[in-house]
């Protein structure tokens, strides 16, 4: 359940030094108590839009709050109330998980006895708890990311900020930060993750956002966005297939993606092809993403 | 006021693990020291023992500033641990303090190894007047280390950048040996170099003799902790770029 908006961003841009800009006009809102997630191809500003939003960068134009306060004017306040895991995080080859919560937590100015106590929870949500004493360089690449992940969850801030926490993680780890991701919320706190993963975000999002070339293009529900494009189904086709010109379809070399509005336009496609093998699937967030992004020449 | 010490003592807990895991890099600091030493007495006896001691506090307090806490802050650029930290509670100055206090460990082991010399044979004076100014010097050379970390766009290149500072201002300046006994105005003109005017404004506050009048090396030393500070105060970004 919504409460009260966590993060509320208006026409945010951000233009580098070089004069390339990294975002051009996000506008972005995000509840507590909801996963909001950032998808978009690479370069669309994902990333950019987080750094103003947790006051690495400082925006070029729009405003935005956070929990309440304004990123500009306000950020010491903003950083009190927030906690980031970056894209491409790697902690200290010399630190234990242990050590790497219980530090983080110390320079967030928890006492040890407290900071221990959280590390020791988080954790053991994210299954780390064994390998505690253990040396980061000892560890798995996704065992390495799960402990960044863990030392912002212990942080106990209201707002969470999540750049591509998935990429490097295995099945169970993503799984496993995912749990702690949506238990993070129901205890009314809210997180903003990016990532390229589309299941993930039909997954684990309350609402995505699509940014394509540093604009906000699309934002709703997964399933809001899945009723926004005209077609419901998609037949996937291994093998070649003439005749369908005139509907959306999708070359993949010796396979063949055909997008129906109804089941029985799927059936009835599935029925008209004579060689190869024919898989019925419904829409998901990816040809919601590729008919964003085609749409606008991506 | 204790969540600001929480802050600093988070941060030293954590650079320092480091130093705690790999111990022998103490080792080869005090073996540097001790190196030092011996090669002083050998040539130069007791006047020998008076400029290692100050040597090896100036050039120590030199190391730890400009290198390590560069090297550190560089090092948490490159894993992003950087941003990490700054989207928190914590100032520019819990950071860089936690980060600082971290490296003193070198300088405690140091210390270990040159007290005892110093009080062998007779140079506690030198010890104290170096320590003194060693304070000035360890300010400026952390200003200095940060300006690197910050300016050298490659995260992975600010130890190639702090070593070699770090080692030149070191060893060649009159660090280890007097000022006095280089020709004519180079002993003036040496001074411009922070450790070289270090170095002299210890030796001629504990009385080991003097190579040039007492308000160069001060003025330089000064010139050098506003400089180093302006210029701190200038690259330092804690996000909000």
């Amino acid at each position: 359940m919504v409460r009260e908006y966590a993060i509320m961003a208006e026409g945010l841009g951000k233009r580098y030094p070089n004069g390339v800009w990294g975002a051009r006009n996000v506008n972005l809102t995000a509840g507590y108590g909801e996963v909001v997630v950032l998808l978009g191809p690479n370069g669309a500003g994902k990333t950019t839009t987080v750094g103003m939003l947790t006051t690495l960068l400082k925006p070029s134009k729009g405003s935005a709050l956070v929990a309440g306060h304004d990123v500009v004017k306000e950020y010491v306040e903003v950083r009190k109330r927030v906690a980031l895991c970056p894209q491409d995080v790697s902690i200290d080859a010399n630190w234990t998980p242990l050590e790497a919560v219980v530090g983080y937590l110390m320079l967030r100015g928890f006492s040890r006895g407290e900071a221990t106590e959280k590390a020791k929870y988080w954790l053991e949500v994210l299954g780390l708890w064994d390998v505690r004493h253990r040396l980061a360089r000892t560890l798995s690449g996704g065992q390495r990311k799960r402990v960044a992940v863990a030392m912002i969850l212990a942080s106990n801030t209201p707002i969470l900020f999540l750049d591509e926490p998935s990429v490097g993680l295995d099945v169970e780890g993503k799984y496993k930060v995912w749990r702690a991701l949506r238990g993070f919320v129901r205890e009314g706190r809210c997180v903003v993750m990016t990532t390229h993963d589309m299941r993930e975000a039909q997954l684990v999002a309350d609402r995505v956002i699509m940014i394509h070339k540093g604009i906000t293009v699309v934002s709703g529900t997964p399933e809001e966005l899945m009723r926004a494009i005209p077609h419901r189904f998609k037949v996937i086709v291994k093998g070649s297939v003439d005749g369908l010109d005139a509907r959306k379809i999708v070359r993949l070399g010796d396979r063949v993606v055909i997008y129906a509005q109804n089941r029985e336009e799927a059936l009835s496609i599935a029925g008209s092809v004579t060689a190869g093998s024919v898989t019925i699937d419904e829409v998901d967030l990816e040809d919601v993403y590729l008919e964003v992004v085609s749409g606008r020449g991506g | 006021m204790r969540k600001s010490f929480r802050m600093v003592w988070g941060m030293t807990y954590l650079a320092s693990r480091w130093i705690v895991r790999q111990p022998i890099w103490l080792v080869q600091s005090v073996a540097i020291t001790v190196g030092f030493f011996v090669l002083l007495y050998v040539w130069g006896g007791r006047a020998g023992v008076s400029n290692f001691v100050v040597g090896a506090v100036i050039a120590g307090m030199w190391g730890v500033g400009i290198n390590l806490v560069g090297q550190d802050i560089g090092w948490y650029r490159l894993m992003k641990l950087y941003d990490m930290f700054v989207v928190t509670e914590m100032r520019p100055v819990h950071f860089i303090l936690g980060v600082f206090l971290s490296s003193m460990i070198f300088e405690a082991s140091t210390l270990a190894a040159y007290l005892p010399i110093a009080l062998a044979f007779g140079a506690v004076r030198e010890l104290v007047a170096a320590l003194l100014v060693g304070v000035a010097e360890l300010t400026l050379a952390t200003f200095l280390g940060l300006v690197v970390a910050m300016r050298v766009s490659a995260a992975t290149n600010v130890s190639s950048v702090t070593n070699t500072l770090s080692s030149i201002l070191q060893v060649l300046p009159p660090v280890f040996y007097p000022a006095y006994l280089l020709p004519g105005v180079i002993k003036y003109a040496v001074m411009v170099v922070p450790t070289a005017a270090a170095a002299e404004l210890a030796r001629q506050l504990s009385g080991v003799g003097a190579s040039v009048p007492l308000l160069v090396p001060l003025l330089s030393l000064c010139a050098w902790v506003i400089t180093a500070f302006l210029a701190a105060n200038k690259v330092v970004k804690w996000g909000m770029m």
